[in-house]
């Protein structure tokens, strides 16, 4: 058929819709692919060999481990932390909910945790936990819903939907839509609402709200349980549609090889966190080789009957920490393992009428894993008296500084990447006792044109900057999202070097805003390729 | 077959009403479901058949009769027009039920491919063809459709000159159109016929296409068995004289798989072909019994259909009744999806049509159902939030706060009547806690009023159309 002027126009439109709307939402659900969408007809794209960026990449740091942990809710950072140096004012504050100086573990002179959370002093006294102080940012949002997307976009504006670990994966993984890792690069357990892994253009975490459903899959290899399926015609189409489905979802089988190859750790209890450590733990042990983990624990939200309520649920987070760690230990990957536990905000420092706490602002980051080089209080911790109007603490941490030290210490991700997961946001970077040792380099191959090819705006324009080894015949194809043919950009000799191509089909006019792959072939034998977004 | 008469056993309840509208029709919304139980289902029925009836033919746009020079004469190409009318079909399914539903099955029997007919006047006149004549009597739709120019350019009806015979149309008018493949014929009745169906061969600038004696083959001809100089009307009357009941059953059998079940139920065929032959091929006595059947309401043939892409789309986007942004040019949408997902209104993928059921499915179409479902719930999302907090009010009321509750009464919604898996229901619950503290369900912070909820809802739903379940109508 003839591509003709409508066509032309009704794809433009079509195309236009493509950069308006967010594909994250059938793209988060459980990792099932941008590829998995993708037929590249005819082409071979799909068959092309160019993991190199992603391979490259995933093994340099293919053994250290994030695993966030999600406070839902709220946490009281006073009373998970105590502040003995200003115990006094701490008290009178809080009459009721307040631990007493003899329900204490004191970590130092100026600081304990309640009794009740004993299961962490092995972790303070082997060097193997940090506790950074009065983490929050400037003019605290107490919605939960508003702090909580703070926290993952890193952004107050709410047109920003993109979170940091999503952005950073997003620069990181330039080739995730055509070329997705084999291997989930995150799991995220609990609240798919959560903005943490989410990109531009998808949500880079395996992502399951219930951990039983999670453990299904670890267990039966497949998302969708196929077993005793009606005996009914109805049954027999449901068995068909399950089973399209499974083939079509990426990760269930890498899960559950992982889940497979490990064993199970007896010391956890049957209750939700458990659960979920349990299971990064399997996936760890198992080879998994994915870099993030987030899991989640609900219930902070004590506006009343705080003390009973805190206490079961620091516990239960300090026993399920406890236990992670013996068993990443026993296994001798506790030094590869880095949690950290994060909340939407503190709680107010003085008590309500109803033995619990309103919607505060800072709190204390906890950090666990051998991996820290040592326990320690990192920042200071925000006065008790000077209070907002509201009658909570200033933060004396920015949350982001957290994150970029994360991303520059733990991942071990380049700087130019950083700036583009926090967006811009000034972050001073924490000792926090970790480091990279530049491992972190990219190696150099005899390919034409490795690793240096990428979509670069120019202006209002985008162009594909390359350099090229030899000179050779070079031929550039543009594919639209779904892997129809736009048109060819390049097609001629290119000289050995570096050339800036514009992406254009037609050199009259940039191609319609959407999201777009390109495809490099080099004297007909190897390809690369890419995406990119037209803005 | 017996009728389907409501008893407290067998009550005409929503998802009967569903799964009415879901066949006859595109879906519908919650209010007209309310108002269809007010009624019985045989008046439900009976209204949706005069309704189809009752309705004018989409208005003919001014290229209605235009010639090949006119159309180009005219600055736009004809790729311009055929999208014109590719959008005005999506128009009229959104906005009937069960005439527009007639002309989907029909354009998938007597196909035509547009690409082929190349010629938008055409493409329209086959339309009003359809849309005047998938309520009347079959075998006047048989004679039309072999004289309307799409078919005659696409299965070469044109070609077929005394001079040089074309047996295609002859051999799909047995084989396709009525009845069946090597079902009752042999290769001479359609090298006959073929030469009985000769001289439709005259147009100027493919304007209309006329019959001309010349090009006629005047000679006898046999037809099962039958010898005389036919033409093309003794074709049409000898065909429904001798293989009545052959039509009839291949017909109903199609009808039935269509709208009721891919497993075709031989009485249930059966009882439908003595229909379609005693009322000497009047089609709307065939549906009405059908839909008023027993058999059609029987729970075992609820949700064994897979939704083809329109039933997908169009399916969920009249279902919720949710408005999105007017400057959305939706039929383009739907145009583009569903031939994103397969199905390119107006051009099949061959001359047999979509065979539906799990040719629908592969790897590569269900993510773009997935994708696609999704894209309408994102675009209501965009235009406006509440619309997700009114419609679980509306069907819950505005104090219900047990999960359960709420998250199976929009899967029944949402859902024809099916149990998802029980770790799947546990996931679509944690799904719709989303943000919100779980202390606010226990301590009763959280209500069905809250600012939370649309999200809430918009999430579940987002979620509820990946289960393969929703695949099913």
């Amino acid at each position: 058929m003839k591509e003709d002027s409508t066509n032309k126009n009704m794809n433009k439109a079509h195309d236009e819709e493509h950069a308006q709307w967010d594909r994250r939402g059938f793209l988060k659900t459980l990792g099932v692919a941008g590829a998995g969408a993708i037929s590249f007809g005819s082409s071979s794209l799909s068959v092309v060999d160019s993991e190199l960026l992603t391979t490259a990449l995933a093994e340099v740091d293919n053994d250290r481990v994030l695993v966030l942990i999600r406070l839902k809710g709220g946490n009281d950072g006073l009373n998970t932390i105590v502040p003995i140096y200003d115990f006094d004012t701490y008290a009178n504050k809080r009459p009721k909910i307040h631990i007493p100086q003899n329900s204490l573990l004191k970590l130092n002179d100026d600081f304990g945790i309640p009794n009740y959370m004993k299961n962490l002093d092995g972790l303070w006294k082997n060097g193997a936990m940090k506790v950074v102080h009065g983490v929050g940012y400037e003019n605290q949002n107490l919605s939960h819903f508003k702090s909580s997307e703070i926290w993952a976009s890193n952004s107050e504006d709410s047109s920003v939907t993109s979170g940091w670990m999503g952005r950073y994966y997003e620069e990181k993984y330039m080739d995730y839509m055509i070329n997705p890792p084999k291997k989930p690069l995150a799991i995220q357990i609990g609240n798919g609402g959560n903005l943490v892994f989410n990109g531009d253009l998808t949500s880079y975490a395996f992502s399951v709200s219930s951990p039983e459903r999670l453990k299904k899959v670890a267990e039966s290899g497949t998302i969708f349980d196929t077993s005793n399926p009606p005996a009914s015609l109805h049954g027999n189409q449901v068995s068909f549609l399950r089973e399209a489905a499974n083939t079509t979802y990426r990760y269930a089988s890498v899960i559950h090889e992982a889940y497979d190859n490990s064993k199970e750790y007896s010391g956890y209890e049957d209750n939700s966190i458990d659960l979920q450590l349990s299971l990064v733990s399997r996936f760890i042990k198992g080879g998994l080789g994915s870099k993030v983990y987030m899991v989640t624990l609900n219930g902070f939200d004590t506006h009343a009957n705080q003390p009973t309520r805190h206490q079961t649920l620091m516990t239960r987070m300090s026993d399920s920490i406890k236990t992670f760690y013996t068993d990443l230990k026993n296994h001798g990957v506790d030094d590869k393992v880095l949690s950290m536990t994060f909340s939407e905000f503190g709680r107010r420092v003085a008590e309500n009428g109803s033995s619990g706490t309103d919607h505060g602002s800072a709190a204390p980051i906890m950090l666990f894993g051998p991996a820290l080089n040592g326990s320690s209080f990192v920042g200071d911790h925000p006065s008790l008296s000077t209070l907002d109007k509201k009658g909570n603490m200033a933060n004396s941490t920015d949350f982001r500084s957290v994150y970029a030290t994360l991303l520059t210490d733990w991942l071990c991700a380049d700087s130019d990447l950083i700036s583009k997961a926090m967006i811009g946001v000034e972050y001073n970077l924490l000792g926090l006792g970790l480091g990279c040792n530049g491992e972190q380099f990219l190696k150099l191959t005899n390919d034409p044109i490795l690793p240096l090819h990428a979509a670069v705006y120019s202006g209002n324009d985008i162009d594909l900057f390359l350099n090229i080894n030899k000179s050779s015949q070079v031929e550039i194809v543009v594919y639209d999202l779904l892997g129809r043919k736009v048109g060819t950009v390049f097609k001629n000799t290119l000289t050995s070097g570096k050339h800036n191509l514009p992406l254009r089909v037609d050199p009259y006019n940039k191609l319609p805003s959407g999201q777009y792959f390109y495809k490099i072939e080099v004297d007909a034998s190897s390809t690369y390729s890419k995406a990119f977004l037209v803005k | 077959m017996k009728v389907f008469i409501p008893s407290n056993s067998n009550p005409w309840n929503k998802e009967k009403a569903k799964l009415l509208l879901r066949r006859m029709g595109f879906c519908t919304d919650l209010n007209s479901i309310n108002r269809y139980l007010l009624m019985t289902p045989g008046d439900v029925v009976d209204e949706l058949l005069q309704e189809a009836n009752d309705l004018p033919p989409t208005t003919a746009p001014e290229w209605a009769y235009w010639d090949n020079k006119e159309f180009n004469d005219s600055g736009n190409n004809k790729a311009y027009y055929h999208t014109i009318w590719q959008k005005q079909a999506f128009a009229d399914f959104q906005k009937n039920a069960f005439r527009e539903r007639l002309v989907l099955f029909w354009s998938n029997h007597f196909v035509v491919e547009y690409l082929d007919v190349n010629q938008p006047a055409y493409l329209y006149q086959y339309y009003a063809l359809l849309q005047t004549q998938v309520l009347g009597n079959f075998k006047t739709f048989v004679h039309q459709i072999g004289l309307n120019p799409a078919m005659l350019r696409y299965l070469n009806g044109y070609d077929n000159k005394n001079s040089s015979p074309n047996e295609n149309y002859g051999r799909e008018l047995y084989e396709l159109f009525t009845l069946g493949q090597g079902n009752g014929y042999v290769q001479e009745d359609i090298t006959e016929t073929s030469r009985a169906l000769t001289g439709y061969n005259k147009t100027v600038r493919y304007g209309p296409i006329t019959f001309n004696e010349k090009t006629f083959d005047k000679g006898s001809k046999t037809i099962f068995g039958r010898s005389g100089n036919w033409g093309y009307d003794d074709v049409i009357d000898i065909l429904f004289d001798e293989k009545k009941d052959i039509i009839a059953r291949y017909i109903c059998e199609k009808i039935y798989k269509y709208f009721v079940s891919p497993k075709a139920d031989e009485a249930i065929v059966s009882s439908l072909a003595a229909t379609m032959i005693s009322n000497n091929f009047e089609l709307a006595p065939v549906y009405s019994q059908l839909f008023k059947s027993e058999h059609f309401f029987d729970e075992k043939n609820s949700n064994v259909l897979i939704k083809s892409p329109i039933d997908l789309m169009l399916g969920l986007h009249k279902t919720l009744g949710f408005k999105l942004d007017d400057t959305l040019d939706l039929g383009v949408q739907f145009r583009n999806k569903c031939r994103d997902m397969g199905q390119i209104i107006f051009s099949p993928v061959d001359v047999a049509g979509w065979q539906g059921n799990q040719d629908w499915i592969n790897s590569e179409t269900l993510p773009k159902r997935w994708e696609f479902s999704d894209y309408l719930l994102i675009k209501y999302w965009k235009k406006n939030k509440n619309q997700f907090k009114k419609l679980i009010i509306s069907l819950v009321g505005n104090k219900e706060t047990e999960l359960k509750v709420i998250v199976n009464a929009l899967k029944d919604f949402m859902f024809c009547p099916c149990n998802i898996k029980d770790v799947e229901l546990s996931e679509a619950i944690a799904v719709f806690i989303g943000e919100v503290p779980e202390n606010y369900f226990e301590d009763g912070t959280w209500s069905i009023n809250d600012d939370s909820v649309p999200k809430q809802v918009y999430d579940l739903m987002r979620f509820f159309i990946t289960l393969p379940e929703f695949q099913l109508k």
